[in-house]
C-alpha cells in the first residue's frame, strides 16, 4: 500500500467540538487512515473550542498519531478557508478531505482550478449537512446575507472537488435536486465509527421487554420532540402508556421557548413519570440506552446519516426511527418493517405501542462497521489525482494592458506606477488617462512622466474634461493593445506578482474575468512594506450571483479580464455613481462569462479615512445601488422585478437604519445631537434639549428663544416649564419668563 | 429607562432600579462618557487606585462620608450590597444624571477600591466623570484612615507570579536591557502595569524604537509612563518619548487605526496586517507569563504575527518529576489536574519559593468561573516541561535560543524560524 499524506480540513472535530456528527465522521476517517499507515493531518482553522484550549487537543492527538493543527483563526468561514489555503499551499498532500458545510474548502477548489497549487493533490468533498438543507428542515428562515454566501461556497466546494462523497444516496440525490452540480466522480461511503464504539452488535439477540421510551436527540423541533410527545400522548389516551419516558439529549429550543418550558405544557395529562437527562456525552448516552427495558426513539424530521442510528445499531440498542432522508439506508432491509415508521404521530404511537406490548430486538446495520471501514480504506487506497485540464500556455507571454485613470493625485500615482514597473510579468503596457487634473503639481508630475512612458512605449492620455472612472477607463481601453486588461486605481499599489498571477490563472482556468483579495492600508502615506497574512474586512468570494443582487462579493475595480470579455460586455457603464465594478462583475457572471476570484492578496487598497463622507448622500448611494442592481433586474422576468427590488431595498434600508456598510462611514453624532435626537422632532422636549445645548455652549440668547418655543409647544407642562425656568435663571431673562405664554412676541 | 424621565427627574426619580455592578465583567463603553478607577492590573481602567492599608469597612465608611458631602448627590438604595454602593449625581445646569458605583474589597494589604462614574445621557461628558473620580480619590487620600490591626500571618497571595518589573529591575527587564541596543522593540501590553517600565528600560539602553501593543490601552498611558520614569529615575527618557509619540487621552472612533508612531498602540494580535503596521520590528517582549495564557500555542503564534525577528518571554516551567508523570514533554492544563498532581506540583513549587494558591484552592477541575470565585485574578492554566515549551515555540515558527532559569521560571529568547 502506498503511504499517503492526507489532510482533513474541518471545522468540526471531536475534542474542541462536542457531539458533532460531522466531527465524529472526520475523527473516524483520521483514525482509519492512520491505522492503515497513512500520514494524517487534521487542519482545524478556527480558534473555537467548547472544551479545553486547542493546545491541549494538539497534544492529545499527537499522542495518538494524528497531527492536529489549529490555526486559531476567528472570522467568517471564507476567512478561515483563506487561512487554510495559505497554510496548505506550501505543504504537499496526496489528498485533502473537507466537508461541504460552511464552504470551508471553497478556496482550495478555486486554487486548484486556477493553477495556484494542488496539482498533485486529490480534493475530496464530503457532503454532510448543506446550510440551506439544514435550514429548510429546521424551519429556519435565512436571516443574514452570509448564509447566502455560505450556500454558494458550499456549492462551489462540491462542484470544484475531484471527488464528492456522501454517507447516503439520499444526500447525493438531494443536493442534485437543489441544483448543485456534482463532479463526474461521486459516490456513497457509509459513515465509520471512531474508536471506542462496539464494532459489531451481538447477532440474533432475542426480543426484550420495553418499559421505558427514550427520546434520543437534542430536545428541539428538528429532532422531532413535538412528534414524540404527541405520539406518547396518544398512548396515554389509548390507555397504554409506558412505565416511564426519558428525554436524553441537550435542551434546545422550540418555537417560542426552550424545550424545558415547552415540555411543561406538552406533557400535561401524562400520568407516568418522565425525566430529562441532558448531561451525558456520547459514551454516557450509550450506557444509558444499553440498560434493559429501554427503547431509543429517533423522531427527526430529516436526517442524512445520523450517528444516533448508527450507534444504536452498532451497540445492539433497540430503536425506532423514521423513514426519512438517509435513515433507511442505515438499517438492514429485513429490519425496515420492524424498526422504521412513517414519520407521523399515529405511526410512531403504533410502533411504540407494539414495542411496549411485545418487546423488541435490536436492529441490524445495513453496513457493518468493518465493511464501512474497508470501503473507506479501499476508496482512499485507490484514490488518484484526476488529470488536470491542460493550461492554455503560450510560447510568448501575452501582452497585458494596465488601464489607470488619475485625477489630482500625483503622490499616490507615483507609487502606483512604480508598482507596475516592478511587475514580474514581462509583457505589459500602462495606459494612464489623466481625468483633466487641475493641480499644478499633478500636471507638472505628468509632464515629467512623458519621457519615462515614451521610453517604455506606454501611453499617457488626457480627458478633455473631468469625466469620472467609467468614461476614463473606456478612454484607456480604447488605446490598449493587450490581450488582457488590468484595471487599477491611481492610489492603489500592486504587489510584483499581481499581473503574472492573473495571467497564469486566466490561462489555466480559461477564465474571462478575475478578481482577487486586497490588503487595506490607510491614509496618504506610502504603501505597506510587509504583506498581510489575510485580507481586510472585505473578502470577495467569486461569482455568487444570488449574493451579487444584494452586495458585491465578487471583487473590486482592480480586476483583470480578457479584452474580448470587455468588448462582449461593452465595458463599464458611464454613470456618475459608485459600483461600476459590482455592476460589471454581476453582469458578466449572469451573461455566462467565466469569473474567478483568487484567494491571493495581489495588491494594496488605500482607504482615505473620512474623505468620502460628503459623497455618501442618500440619493447618491441610492443611485449607486440602483446601478449595481441593474443587471440582476434585467435577468429577471418583468413580473418579478418589483419583488427583487423589494427584497434588495428592504435589505439596504435595514443597513441604512443600522448605520452599516457605507452608511457607517459618516462621523458619529455628538453627545448633544444624540440627546436631542432621542426626542420627537416637533416636541417640546427636543426643543428644550436644544436650548440646553445652546446654553452650555454659551449662547444664552438663543437658549432663551428656544426655551420659549418649547414652552409654546407644551404650554403648562410643569416639568418643561420648570426646566425652562431653571435654564432661564442661568441666562438672560426673556419675556416669557415673566409673562404668560401667549404674550411672547 | 425613558431618557426624558431620567433627564427631568430629581435625585433617583426617572432612573432604573439600582443594581450592583460586576466590576470583573465591566466592559469599556464606546462612548467617552465614563471613567473607571481600579487596582493595578485592570485591563482598561483609566485610573489606578492604591492599596489602602485600612480595614475594608473603614474605607467604605470614608467613601460614604465623602459622597454625602458632594452636591446634588443621592445614594441609591441597594439592599444586600455589602461593601458596594451607588450614587446618582446631577449636573448643576442641565440636570444630567451621572451614576457612580463603588466596591471595596478585602485584600492582603487591607482593602482595594473600584470606582466607576458614567453618564446616562449623551455621548461625550467633557471630562466630567474623570474629574469626579479624581476628586473623590483625592478626597479619600486626604482623609485619615485607621491602620490595619496586626495579623498573625499574612494571607497567601492570590495572583500568579509575574515577571513584571519592580523598582529593582526584573530578570525580564535586565534581559531586555541587555539586548535592546539598536533594535526596534515591541512590548506586549496585556500586562499593562509592566509596560511603561519595560519601555523605558529598553529606551535607556539604546533601543532604536520601543512601542507597546495591546487590544486596550489605559487612558492615562502617558501619565503611567511619566510615573514609571519618576520611579526609575528616567524622567528625561519618558519626556523625550512623549514629545514625539504621546498617546493623549482623546478617545478614537470605533474601528479607527492608531497611527504607528504612538508609543502605545491599540490593535488585535491577530490582525492580518499587523506585521505591515509594526515594521520595522526586531524584538517582541511579552511580560506576561506564558503559562497564564489561555492557549500558549495561539499566544506564540500571535507574537510571531508581529513580524519581529526575535522573542523574549518568561514561563513557569516545573522541573521533570515535579508531579507523578510530569516530564519535559508534558503539557498539562489546569482543568485536567487531579488532587494528587496538584499537591505534588504545589510542594515542588513551594520548595522553590513559589506558593501557587490555585493548586490548594482548586486542586482539580479548575475553570475560569471557579478561579474567579476563588479570587484568583490571573491563574496559571498550563504546567509544561521544557521540551513541550520548545515544541510550542517551533510550531509557532520560533527557534528557541538562550534560556535562563529564575527559580521555577524560565526566561528565554527565540528567533524567527
Amino acid at each position: 500500500m502506498r503511504r499517503q499524506r492526507i489532510c482533513l480540513l474541518t471545522l468540526d472535530f471531536v475534542g474542541p467540538v462536542r457531539n458533532g456528527g460531522m466531527g465524529t465522521a472526520f475523527l473516524a476517517c483520521a483514525e482509519a487512515f492512520r491505522d492503515a499507515g497513512h500520514e494524517v493531518t487534521v487542519l482545524y482553522p478556527a480558534a473555537y473550542t467548547e472544551t479545553l484550549p486547542l493546545a491541549h487537543w494538539r497534544a492529545h492527538y499527537a499522542a495518538r498519531g494524528i497531527d492536529f493543527v489549529p490555526l486559531h483563526m476567528t472570522g467568517l468561514e471564507k476567512e478561515l478557508g483563506f487561512g487554510a489555503w495559505q497554510w496548505i499551499k506550501t505543504r504537499p498532500f496526496d489528498a485533502i478531505h473537507f466537508h461541504e458545510m460552511r464552504g470551508i474548502g471553497h478556496w482550495l477548489t478555486v486554487a486548484k482550478r486556477c493553477g495556484l497549487g494542488l496539482r498533485d493533490t486529490a480534493l475530496v468533498c464530503q457532503v454532510h449537512s448543506p446550510t440551506l438543507w439544514h435550514f429548510a428542515h429546521s424551519g429556519n428562515f435565512m436571516r443574514h446575507l452570509e448564509e447566502l454566501e455560505l450556500d454558494w461556497m458550499e456549492r462551489s466546494s462540491v462542484e470544484g472537488a475531484d471527488v464528492v462523497i456522501a454517507p447516503s444516496r439520499y444526500m447525493l440525490a438531494e443536493v442534485a435536486r437543489m441544483g448543485w452540480r456534482l463532479p463526474p466522480r461521486h459516490d456513497v461511503l457509509p459513515n465509520m465509527l471512531p474508536e471506542g464504539f462496539p464494532a459489531r452488535a451481538p447477532e440474533g439477540a432475542p426480543p426484550r421487554p420495553v418499559e421505558e421510551l427514550v427520546f434520543f436527540g437534542r430536545l428541539e423541533a428538528r429532532k422531532g420532540l413535538d412528534l414524540f410527545c404527541e405520539a406518547v400522548s396518544r398512548l396515554q389516551d389509548a390507555g397504554t402508556p409506558p412505565a416511564r419516558v426519558t428525554f436524553l439529549g441537550k435542551v434546545g429550543h422550540m418555537e417560542r421557548c426552550h424545550a424545558l418550558a415547552w415540555l411543561a405544557e406538552a406533557t400535561a395529562g401524562w400520568t407516568f413519570p418522565w425525566q430529562v437527562v441532558n448531561d451525558r456525552d456520547v459514551a454516557g448516552a450509550r450506557d444509558y440506552l444499553s440498560q434493559p427495558g429501554r427503547l431509543a426513539i429517533i423522531a427527526s424530521s430529516m436526517e442524512n446519516a445520523p450517528y444516533a442510528v448508527i450507534e444504536c445499531l452498532a451497540a445492539g440498542i433497540p430503536l425506532l426511527a423514521p423513514e426519512v432522508g438517509g435513515i433507511p439506508e442505515l438499517v438492514a432491509a429485513e429490519d425496515h418493517a420492524r424498526l422504521l415508521y412513517p414519520r407521523n404521530a399515529r405511526a410512531l404511537a403504533a410502533a411504540m405501542g407494539a414495542a411496549l406490548e411485545h418487546g423488541t430486538a435490536p436492529g441490524r446495520a445495513a453496513v457493518t462497521a468493518e465493511a464501512a471501514r474497508a470501503a473507506w480504506l479501499g476508496f482512499q487506497g485507490g484514490l488518484s489525482v484526476p488529470p488536470a485540464a491542460p493550461a492554455l500556455l503560450r510560447d510568448a507571454p501575452p501582452l497585458v494592458s494596465v488601464c489607470m485613470g488619475s485625477f489630482n493625485r500625483h503622490d499616490t500615482l507615483a507609487d502606483a506606477i512604480a508598482s507596475i514597473e516592478a511587475q514580474t510579468h514581462p509583457a505589459l503596457e500602462l495606459i494612464l488617462v489623466d481625468d483633466a487634473s487641475t493641480s499644478p503639481a499633478t500636471l507638472a508630475f505628468l509632464d515629467a512622466l512623458r519621457p519615462r512612458f515614451a521610453a517604455r512605449g506606454w501611453k499617457l492620455l488626457r480627458n478633455a474634461e473631468n469625466s469620472w472612472q467609467g468614461i476614463t477607463r473606456h478612454h484607456a481601453v480604447d488605446a490598449a493593445q493587450g490581450e488582457f486588461l488590468l484595471f487599477m486605481d491611481d492610489d492603489n499599489f500592486a504587489w510584483p506578482e499581481e499581473v503574472a498571477t492573473f495571467v497564469a490563472a486566466a490561462l489555466h482556468a480559461g477564465a474571462d474575468v478575475l478578481s482577487c483579495q486586497n490588503q487595506v492600508f490607510h491614509g496618504a502615506g506610502r504603501p505597506p512594506v510587509r504583506r498581510a497574512t489575510r485580507p481586510g474586512r472585505w473578502v470577495p468570494i467569486g461569482p455568487a450571483a444570488a449574493v451579487g443582487a444584494f452586495a458585491n462579493m465578487m471583487g473590486d475595480a482592480n480586476m483583470f479580464m480578457r479584452r474580448d470579455a470587455w468588448d462582449r460586455m461593452g465595458g463599464f457603464t458611464r454613470d456618475r455613481a459608485y459600483f461600476e465594478d459590482w455592476e460589471f462583475l454581476q453582469a458578466a457572471s449572469l451573461a455566462g462569462l467565466r469569473v474567478e476570484c483568487l484567494p491571493e492578496i495581489l495588491y494594496c487598497y488605500r482607504i482615505w479615512d473620512g474623505a468620502q463622507t460628503a459623497a455618501h448622500a442618500a440619493d447618491f448611494l441610492y443611485r449607486s445601488h440602483a446601478r449595481a442592481l441593474r443587471p440582476t433586474l434585467e435577468a429577471m422576468p418583468e413580473a418579478l422585478r418589483p419583488a427583487l427590488r423589494f427584497a434588495v431595498e428592504r435589505h439596504l434600508a435595514g443597513m441604512q437604519a443600522r448605520r452599516e456598510g457605507y452608511w457607517a462611514r459618516g462621523l458619529p453624532l455628538s453627545g448633544e445631537q444624540t440627546l436631542i435626537g432621542d426626542f420627537a422632532p416637533n416636541g417640546a422636549e427636543a426643543m428644550l434639549a436644544l436650548a440646553e445645548a445652546a446654553a452650555v455652549a454659551g449662547r444664552a440668547e438663543t437658549a432663551a428663544l428656544l426655551a420659549e418655543q418649547a414652552c409654546r409647544l407644551s404650554p403648562g407642562h410643569p416639568e418643561v416649564t420648570a426646566r425652562a425656568a431653571a435654564l432661564q435663571s442661568a441666562t438672560v431673562q426673556p419675556a416669557w419668563a415673566s409673562t404668560s405664554n401667549t404674550a411672547s412676541p | 429607562m425613558s431618557a426624558l424621565g431620567a433627564w427631568l427627574g430629581r435625585g433617583e426619580v426617572g432612573l432604573p432600579p439600582a443594581q450592583p455592578l460586576d466590576f470583573d465583567r465591566l466592559a469599556q463603553p464606546r462612548s467617552p462618557n465614563a471613567c473607571l478607577a481600579a487596582p493595578a492590573g485592570h485591563p482598561w481602567a483609566q485610573l489606578t487606585t492604591p492599596a489602602y492599608a485600612t480595614p475594608p469597612t473603614a474605607l467604605f465608611d470614608a467613601l460614604l462620608e465623602l459622597a454625602a458631602a458632594e452636591p446634588r448627590t443621592t445614594r441609591r438604595d441597594m439592599p444586600g450590597a455589602g461593601l458596594r454602593a451607588q450614587w446618582v449625581q446631577r449636573s448643576a445646569l442641565a440636570n444630567f444624571p451621572d451614576l457612580i458605583h463603588a466596591e471595596v474589597r478585602p485584600a492582603e494589604a487591607g482593602a482595594t477600591l473600584h470606582l466607576y462614574s458614567h453618564s446616562l445621557l449623551g455621548w461625550s461628558d467633557m471630562g466630567v466623570n474623570r474629574a469626579r473620580v479624581e476628586r473623590w480619590l483625592a478626597a479619600l487620600a486626604a482623609r485619615p484612615l485607621p491602620p490595619l490591626a496586626a495579623r498573625a500571618a499574612p494571607a497567601p497571595p492570590v495572583a500568579a507570579p509575574a515577571l513584571s518589573p519592580s523598582p529593582s529591575p526584573s530578570p525580564l527587564a535586565i534581559a531586555l536591557a541587555a539586548s535592546a541596543a539598536g533594535r526596534h522593540v515591541l512590548v506586549a501590553g496585556e500586562a499593562a502595569s509592566a509596560v511603561p517600565a519595560l519601555v523605558l528600560h529598553a529606551l535607556s539602553h539604546g533601543a532604536a524604537s520601543v512601542r507597546a501593543l495591546s487590544a486596550l490601552r489605559p487612558d492615562d498611558a502617558d501619565g503611567q509612563l511619566r510615573a514609571a520614569g519618576a520611579a526609575l529615575g528616567l524622567e528625561a527618557v519618558a519626556e523625550t518619548l512623549l514629545a514625539r509619540a504621546r498617546v493623549g487621552t482623546t478617545a478614537q472612533a470605533v474601528g479607527a487605526t492608531d497611527p504607528p508612531w504612538l508609543w502605545w498602540l491599540r490593535g488585535r494580535w491577530d490582525a492580518p496586517d499587523l506585521a505591515a503596521r509594526l515594521a520595522p520590528l526586531d524584538l517582541v517582549v511579552d511580560p506576561g507569563n506564558l503559562a497564564a495564557a489561555e492557549d500558549p500555542g495561539q499566544r506564540l503564534a500571535q507574537l510571531r504575527g508581529s513580524g519581529a525577528r526575535a522573542l523574549l518571554l518568561g514561563c513557569l516551567l516545573p522541573a521533570p518529576g515535579a508531579a507523578p508523570g510530569f516530564d519535559a514533554d508534558s503539557l498539562w492544563h489546569a482543568a485536567r489536574l487531579d488532587a494528587a498532581a496538584s499537591a505534588a506540583l504545589h510542594a515542588h513549587l513551594a520548595a522553590q519559593g513559589l506558593d501557587l494558591p490555585q493548586l490548594r484552592l482548586i486542586p482539580a477541575g479548575m475553570t475560569p468561573d471557579a478561579a474567579r470565585a476563588a479570587g484568583l485574578d490571573q491563574p496559571l492554566w498550563w504546567f509544561m516541561g521544557e521540551a513541550a515549551l520548545r515544541r510550542l515555540l517551533a510550531e509557532a515558527g520560533w527557534a528557541p535560543r538562550e534560556a535562563t532559569r529564575h527559580g521555577p521560571h524560565l526566561l528565554l529568547t527565540a528567533t524567527a524560524a
